[in-house]
């Protein structure tokens, strides 16, 4: 991603100077097929952005500064459709890869430099062609483990990472098994397994839809899952070093990744959203809830991944959550023991009608002490939205720019600044099969 | 893929269903369309196309709850012997806002896709909406049957 290691923000504003170099159109838009809603991968070191589509089946490079497609790279083409977003990441011995997962149940390595696929594992089962993976991979890296003095790699994962991915069976009574589900994790130099969580289906996981979250100080790694019995629970935290469970809670059905937070004056915290529309704050070490009451209820489904901006002692965690089909986004504060909905822009009110479709994504700048989130809409605009904390919406600023002048939905935007280049930038994919760079903050 | 300069037109004619100013021949939902544009012998004319929607324990329907649905199961069903000469089956599945959200060769032993809803961009950024299935060949354009399901917003899931 091209979020950086951010300073907290103290002061913001919503009158806080908007960047005079960004016009009002894109720096680039590239056309590249499909069906472009899940965030790029990125990364703010590498020069490339990478996005997938669940029609094409190519794992596409684009050059970040340019748009265009880099030469050398050639695109691999997949066994299937990719509903997720490719993962960039700088493995620990140095090297670039891009790891994806497919619909048609593989797990594939890819060169970030001239995209030959390295590996490809296969996580079906012998006998389930249907099952897939709708997921992106999650990698740990042995080079960040080996910081946190809890962190231990499997011994499987020696001299290597890891990539861990959850599963979406697919042979179940009503297709998508209901229980039957695992989390494997895979040597990222072969794809060869190390651990699988649920082999011996001892638990009833359902299907995952998004990426794990890794905690590497408490050596755990937390997945949500779809839980479509009520009885069922939905997050899991694994052990990191062997897969086995250490805790798990009901907490209703989820399709995002559990958010974890390492505030140091609020304390560790995992942010959950549900389709019921609720956001709850559990306890990474045992699972149990932090707020009283547990929940804070937003109105509508959150199915998209939940972000966070800065903390501060004195503002407090601020988490974003936007609900698709209500087309709602909305704000949280974290008060320690208790959390408040601050505010919620709605279709009517804020967006002239639009739906925010897209998770939010939050630049945040220490230099320019300032802060924007950013949604995808349904209406083919990227809405800007800036807030000076206050507790109602009444201070909240909103822009709008034109992505797909054709006015289809627009995908997960990847905001941040760059760490190789100088500029603050914005990646964003839509529905119509472009992808286009802003210059940020409006 | 629909061509993205011809997207939003497409989107104007699903809109307004009229179908005779679309880059592609009108057809009706779930109907067998022909096409009169290549001579044929009657007996493969008489070939028509039929698309059937439903959940894989479900009767064939036109709706379907946005979070109920796990996937949808999209068959083609050919009455007499689809054309020989045109190629592989391709089936479009076409988002509400117009544009080709998958496309998929249709087996020929057993002739369905599945469209993978809970946990996938669908659900994901909630997309609701008439949503519709074009049956098309590898060589020629035309679709040959059409058929529409509606993702029906829903009501946040009980935790």
């Amino acid at each position: 991603m091209f979020r950086c290691a951010v300073i907290p923000t103290l002061l913001l504003a919503a009158s806080a100077p908007a960047n005079a170099q960004c016009s009002s159109s894109w720096t680039w838009r590239t056309l590249v097929g499909g069906s472009n809603l899940s965030p790029a991968g990125a990364n703010p070191s590498y020069p490339w952005a990478f996005v997938a589509a669940p029609s094409t089946r190519l794992v596409e490079a684009l050059d970040a500064r340019t748009g265009a497609r880099p030469a050398g790279y050639r695109a691999p083409t997949l066994g299937g459709g990719v509903e997720s977003y490719p993962m960039l990441v700088q493995l620990s011995g140095g090297v670039w890869r891009v790891f994806v997962a497919a619909l048609d149940g593989h797990v594939y390595a890819i060169d970030a430099g001239t995209g030959a696929v390295i590996w490809s594992a296969d996580l079906r089962r012998p006998l389930c062609a249907s099952d897939s993976l709708t997921a992106p991979p999650a990698v740990v890296l042995r080079s960040v483990c080996a910081y946190h003095s809890g962190c231990a790699m499997p011994p499987g994962a020696a001299g290597t990472d890891l990539v861990v991915i959850g599963t979406r069976m697919g042979c179940g009574p009503h297709g998508v098994e209901a229980a039957a589900n695992r989390v494997v994790a895979l040597r990222a130099d072969n794809g060869v397994p190390v651990w699988m969580f649920n082999a011996t289906l001892t638990d009833h996981v359902d299907y995952v839809a998004e990426g794990a979250s890794l905690d590497y100080e408490r050596n755990r790694i937390y997945v949500g899952t779809g839980r479509r019995v009520p009885t069922d629970n939905s997050v899991f935290a694994l052990n990191l070093t062997t897969g086995a469970k250490a805790w798990a809670r009901n907490v209703g059905r989820t399709e995002t990744t559990p958010l974890l937070s390492y505030d140091a004056a609020l304390g560790p915290r995992l942010y959950v959203a549900t389709l019921s529309g609720t956001v709850r704050a559990l306890d990474p070490v045992a699972g149990a809830d932090v707020w009283s009451p547990p929940t804070v209820s937003v109105g509508s489904a959150i199915s998209v991944n939940l972000a966070q901006r800065g903390q501060s002692a004195t503002l407090g965690n601020r988490i974003f959550a936007v609900s698709p089909v209500a087309g709602t986004v909305s704000s949280i504060r974290d008060n320690g023991g208790s959390a408040t909905l601050l505010w919620t822009l709605t279709s009517a009110a804020n967006f002239g009608g639009a739906l925010a479709k897209s998770a939010p994504a939050v630049y945040e700048s220490s230099a320019a002490s300032l802060y924007a989130l950013y949604a995808g809409m349904s209406d083919g605009t990227l809405r800007q939205i800036r807030s000076a904390d206050a507790t109602t919406s009444g201070g909240v600023a909103v822009q709008s720019r034109v992505v797909d002048p054709g006015g289809g939905i627009v995908g997960d935007a990847v905001a941040g600044m760059s760490q190789t280049f100088d500029d603050p930038r914005l990646v964003v994919g839509d529905n119509a099969g472009y992808v286009s760079r802003w210059c940020i903050p409006w | 893929m629909v061509h993205p300069v011809v997207a939003p037109v497409r989107r104007l004619c699903l809109a307004l269903l009229a179908a005779a100013a679309c880059e592609r021949p009108a057809v009706s939902p779930s109907e067998p369309q022909s096409e009169p544009e290549v001579d044929r012998p009657a007996a493969e004319i008489a070939s028509t196309a039929n698309i059937r929607i439903h959940e894989p324990d479900g009767a064939p329907a036109r709706t379907f709850g946005l979070y109920d649905a796990g996937e949808l199961w999209i068959e083609v069903a050919w009455s007499g012997s689809p054309p020989a000469d045109r190629g592989a089956q391709i089936l479009d599945v076409y988002s509400p806002d117009g544009v080709v959200y998958r496309s998929e060769r249709v087996p020929s032993g057993s002739p369905r896709c599945v469209l993978p809803v809970a946990g996938t961009n669908i659900t994901r950024h909630g997309l609701s909406g008439r949503w519709s299935a074009e049956l098309r060949f590898e060589r020629g354009g035309a679709a040959v049957a059409v058929a529409e399901f509606e993702l029906l917003a829903q009501s946040p899931t009980p935790e």
